[in-house]
């Protein structure tokens, strides 16, 4: 005949512990997870960083390549400009030629005649001349006024019809950077909300049962804002 | 039934030291919040610095960018300017055409050449609307001596704008460097009080104990350099200590344009001010500091100073040194920091100054082994402290790296003008050396021999000095002369080195003249050239006398000062002989005439008279009220008979010129009448001392010693005239006249008009 099994004995104080030992394994995990997640951050940031200097990097070379092509086109402008001033000689002095052989018409037929050679002549120095403006081709001018030519506005059409001028865009590559910049600190500020939620879940996992809950609840919620405002981070910097 | 299990009660030691583990981790934790905490600010500091650097080297390439587009359209500017004076030019040849002999008034040529002048005006007119250059205005060449040298540093404003802006930048990015390396300080602390409370865990009692208040003070420590450097954030620099900046270099640049100190005062404001919105900017300091020294300067126009006043030297060491307090290290700070360090030694006995020098231009030696300059002023440190040997040594490294832009490969350096300024720049503090050390002058003599010697000679060993002795020294207000006994020695042959001193009335001491110091060039026969000894053929003068003459308005488009003038003849790399004397002229500044082939020295008050000028044909400059002038006129084609007598032909064009600028005299000067001066002892004689021939022209007429040079003074209502003409060796009749009122003229000494006159010179 068999006895029966009593129940095994059990310590009051034992009793009790186990609770709190099932909460302190769950601090230690999230303790674990915690950890874990802000060394995943802390990567991230190290890596928005490294993007954050590549994109300097092409800002910076844009920015080169930009001022070599104004430098260029500005070039051409300076070209006309001195263009200007042989074009401008030849076809005035052919205005200035005709109006003077009209007064001598008359009174000088053969001089007239030979002011008006002259200003054919003046005429076709002015059309080689022409052929060689490559920014803008001067307006005539009033009789009495020089040649009209804009060297700004000159610059400005040729600036807008260069096409890699047009592709480079150094400042909003340089504000991209800026941005990934910003977006690593970011993550790092939110290396340190982790680990004052670690500071929190260690202190759980230590203090009174009394506060230890509070404490727990502390760490979690630093937590769960930490991992919001990653995705908030992630979103805004992808954005 | 089995026994209870058993429970083990733990001693008071095992919860002490759970107790001791749980604070211990605790803390552990603090550290690592901490940690993360400083790592944030330290990745917001090297985000700025990343940020500040990349703005910096955006600037730089804005700048570079900006450079270049302004030096160009500066230059476009210049060539239209050019080309509207090439037009002007072809409306004087017009109206020369006009005067010729053979073309008839009224004539259809005549009517054609009239026209065609009038065609030149209307298009040079024209041209001229295409250029920022105006007659007459700021940027133009009789606004700006050093042309186009205004135009460049307006154009260029905006690059030295972003130079400042770059520098401010750079700052920034050094400050942010700075607070990221103290940050990485405060991180290794926290690091290591990790540490600490980690191995704590493992020790016994009573050190782990020590361990952990080091750590807990590392951590506390940390924290509160954190907190400090939450408050010193570094500020960023406003815009407009950079606009400051670039007027100061605009104004230092152009301070020539303006009259006394005027322009160095606007620099020293504008540099000033830039200091003050920006009190660590290096840059503006290192300008100041010229600013300063050229304040109390006589050598403004030099390439190498070394002459001011005590207080400005001093006002410049202070701005020298706080440039290098902030950091500053380049090559120009460190020279001039020893020039400085140098020249308050010598000027104002403070022997502790040379060792300072040497320090600091050992440290530029250091960036450019090859500079003339350092060497130079290396050995100057070295004779002051009695280092008599090692200073000839710096001397002769210094003359090598003169002569040779490449002394190991003996690459000639082949400019005499880049030479001569080295030369000054070294004989200039050797004789201030002499002035307040009058024990090293025999030291100093031979350092100065070594130095002419070794550039001038190319090094060769000296040779036969002969004996000479400066006899005369005349300044006039465009020459520099001397007159001396050779013998000994064929001056034909010889190596004759002038250096030329001028001391300001002020007395700071003398200073080489570097476009007028030189090695003679050979004497040619039959005509007299610049910096050639020749044989004086005077009528009292002996076959041991000669002369040479320096043109500083030739040579460097410069008049010669009030002040004293010394010379130093080297004969055969000897200190030959030595003379001085005062320059007693008016203070004149150097116009320029290179279309007509003539320049002069005038009043600064006078200015052009736009209406009469020609380029190419005549051009004149006068008071405001147009009582004292002068002009000047180039018939490039006199169509001249052939056969005529070259004096018969000047006197002619003389009459001409009179005729052509009648209108440009007084009104109420009515036509002018020859003055034939008195008659004494059969030789006709004006008061002022030229004597006249028959004709009542001067007397062995020299007008810048050209073919049949004819000479006269006319009078006329309430004025006097001198005029001038000669025939130039490509067959161009020169002519000049000079004029004043009456009270000018009665003078038993030379009269202001005669010295503007004699001022005058042929340059081709």
């Amino acid at each position: 005949m068999s006895e029966p099994v009593p129940p095994p004995y059990v310590p009051e104080e034992v009793a009790a512990r186990e609770p709190e030992d099932r909460f302190r394994t769950w601090v230690a995990i999230g303790i674990a997870i915690v950890s874990i997640l802000g060394a995943v951050v802390a990567f991230s940031g190290t890596l928005a960083g490294q993007t954050a200097r590549q994109l300097d990097q092409s800002g910076i070379e844009d920015t080169s390549r930009q001022q070599q092509i104004i430098t260029d086109l500005s070039g051409t402008v300076e070209e006309d400009l001195r263009n200007l001033a042989p074009y401008q000689e030849a076809i005035k002095a052919a205005g200035v030629l005709q109006s003077q052989a009209a007064t001598l018409s008359a009174s000088d037929p053969s001089a007239a005649a030979q002011l008006r050679n002259q200003a054919e002549s003046y005429m076709v120095l002015a059309r080689t001349r022409a052929q060689f403006f490559r920014g803008a081709f001067p307006a005539p001018g009033p009789s009495d006024g020089p040649v009209q030519y804009d060297p700004r506005a000159a610059l400005q059409r040729l600036e807008n019809q260069n096409e890699q001028l047009s592709e480079l865009r150094p400042a909003a590559t340089l504000a991209q950077a800026d941005a990934k910049h910003a977006q690593g600190v970011n993550l790092v500020g939110l290396v340190t909300l982790f680990i004052a939620a670690l500071l929190f879940l260690t202190l759980a996992q230590f203090t009174r049962p009394a506060i230890r809950r509070v404490f727990a609840g502390a760490g979690a919620f630093t937590a769960t804002l930490a991992v919001v405002l990653w995705i908030a981070v992630l979103l805004t910097g992808s954005s | 039934m089995r026994p209870p299990e058993r429970i083990e009660i733990p001693e008071a030691e095992d919860l002490r030291r759970e107790r001791f583990a749980r604070i211990l981790a605790v803390l552990i934790v603090v550290a690592t919040l901490g940690v993360a905490s400083v790592e944030f600010l330290h990745s917001i500091a090297d985000k700025s610095a990343d940020a500040a650097s990349v703005e910096a080297q955006r600037l730089s390439i804005e700048r570079q960018g900006a450079l270049v587009r302004a030096e160009d359209a500066a230059r476009a500017q210049i060539d239209i300017y050019a080309y509207q004076q090439q037009e002007r030019a072809q409306q004087a040849n017009a109206f020369q055409e006009y005067l010729a002999p053979s073309v008839t008034s009224g004539s259809t040529q005549a009517q054609l050449l009239q026209l065609e002048e009038n065609r030149w005006t209307t298009l040079a007119a024209l041209t001229g609307d295409l250029t920022s250059i105006k007659a007459g205005g700021a940027t133009s060449p009789q606004q700006d001596a050093a042309f186009p040298n205004q135009l460049q540093s307006q154009s260029e404003q905006d690059a030295d704008r972003l130079f400042a802006l770059e520098d401010a930048q750079n700052q920034q990015r050094s400050d942010w460097q700075g607070r990221s390396g103290f940050l990485s300080v405060i991180l290794t602390m926290l690091a290591v009080a990790i540490y600490l409370f980690g191995l704590s865990l493992t020790l016994q009692a009573r050190v782990r104990r020590w361990l952990v208040t080091l750590g807990v003070v590392l951590v506390a420590g940390g924290g509160v350099a954190t907190v400090v450097l939450l408050f010193a954030a570094p500020a960023p620099v406003p815009d407009s200590a950079a606009d400051s900046y670039s007027r100061g270099v605009y104004a230092l640049n152009t301070f020539y344009t303006k009259p006394g100190d005027q322009g160095l005062k606007e620099a020293y404001d504008d540099f000033s001010k830039a200091i003050q919105e920006r009190p660590r900017f290096a840059q503006a300091f290192l300008q100041r500091s010229q600013v300063q020294f050229l304040l109390g300067s006589p050598q403004r126009q030099a390439a190498v100073v070394s002459i001011t006043t005590a207080a400005q030297l001093q006002a410049q060491g202070n701005d020298l040194q706080q440039a290098y307090d902030l950091g500053l290290r380049d090559k120009l700070l460190l020279n001039n920091l020893a020039a400085n360090r140098l020249l308050l030694a010598v000027t104002q006995n403070q022997p502790s100054r040379y060792s300072e020098a040497l320090t600091y231009v050992n440290a530029a030696l250091a960036l450019d082994p090859n500079d003339p300059l350092l060497n130079y002023n290396k050995g100057i440190a070295l004779l002051a402290q009695g280092n008599t040997d090692q200073a000839a040594q710096a001397y002769r490294d210094a003359v090598a790296h003169t002569v040779f832009t490449d002394v190991a490969h003996k690459t000639a350096r082949n400019d005499s003008a880049a030479e001569e300024n080295y030369v000054s720049g070294a004989l200039t503090p050797l004789d201030l050396l002499v002035k307040y050390r009058p024990e090293l002058m025999a030291q100093a003599k031979a350092m100065k021999e070594l130095i002419v010697n070794g550039v001038d000679r190319k090094q060769a060993p000296p040779g036969n000095a002969g004996t000479m002795k400066v006899s005369e020294l005349d300044v006039f207000p465009a020459e520099l002369q001397w007159k001396a006994k050779i013998d000994g020695v064929d001056p034909s042959t010889a190596n004759i080195s002038t250096q030329w001193y001028y001391q300001d009335p002020q007395k700071l001491g003398w200073s080489v003249i570097p476009s007028i110091s030189g090695i003679a060039v050979k004497a040619t026969p039959g005509v007299t050239v610049d910096n050639a000894a020749y044989q004086d053929l005077c009528a009292t003068c002996a076959s041991d006398d000669y002369f040479l003459i320096n043109s500083s308005l030739k040579t460097a488009g410069q008049c010669l000062q009030p002040g004293q003038y010394k010379v130093e003849v080297y004969v055969n790399g000897h200190l030959g002989a030595t003379g001085s004397s005062d320059g007693t002229n008016p203070p004149l500044q150097a116009e320029r005439m290179a279309d007509l082939g003539m320049d002069f020295c005038r009043p600064a008050a006078w200015s052009q008279d736009s209406t009469n000028t020609s380029p190419g044909f005549s051009t004149g400059f006068t008071t405001k009220d147009g009582s004292t002038g002068a002009y000047f006129v180039r018939f490039q084609n006199p169509e001249t008979a052939p056969g005529t007598d070259p004096a018969t032909e000047a006197a002619n064009i003389r009459d001409e010129m009179l005729t052509v600028f009648a209108n440009v005299l007084p009104s109420g000067a009515g036509t002018p009448t020859i003055d034939c001066g008195t008659n004494t002892n059969g030789t006709n004689t004006l008061p002022f001392g030229p004597t006249l021939d028959a004709n009542c022209n001067r007397s062995s007429a020299f007008f810048l010693g050209l073919t049949g040079a004819v000479e006269t003074w006319y009078d006329y209502n309430g004025g006097m005239l001198h005029i001038g003409t000669g025939i130039a060796a490509d067959g161009a009749v020169l002519g000049a006249f000079t004029f004043g009122p009456s009270s000018q003229w009665q003078s038993s000494t030379e009269p202001a008009p005669d010295v503007i006159f004699d001022s005058i010179v042929y340059t081709g």
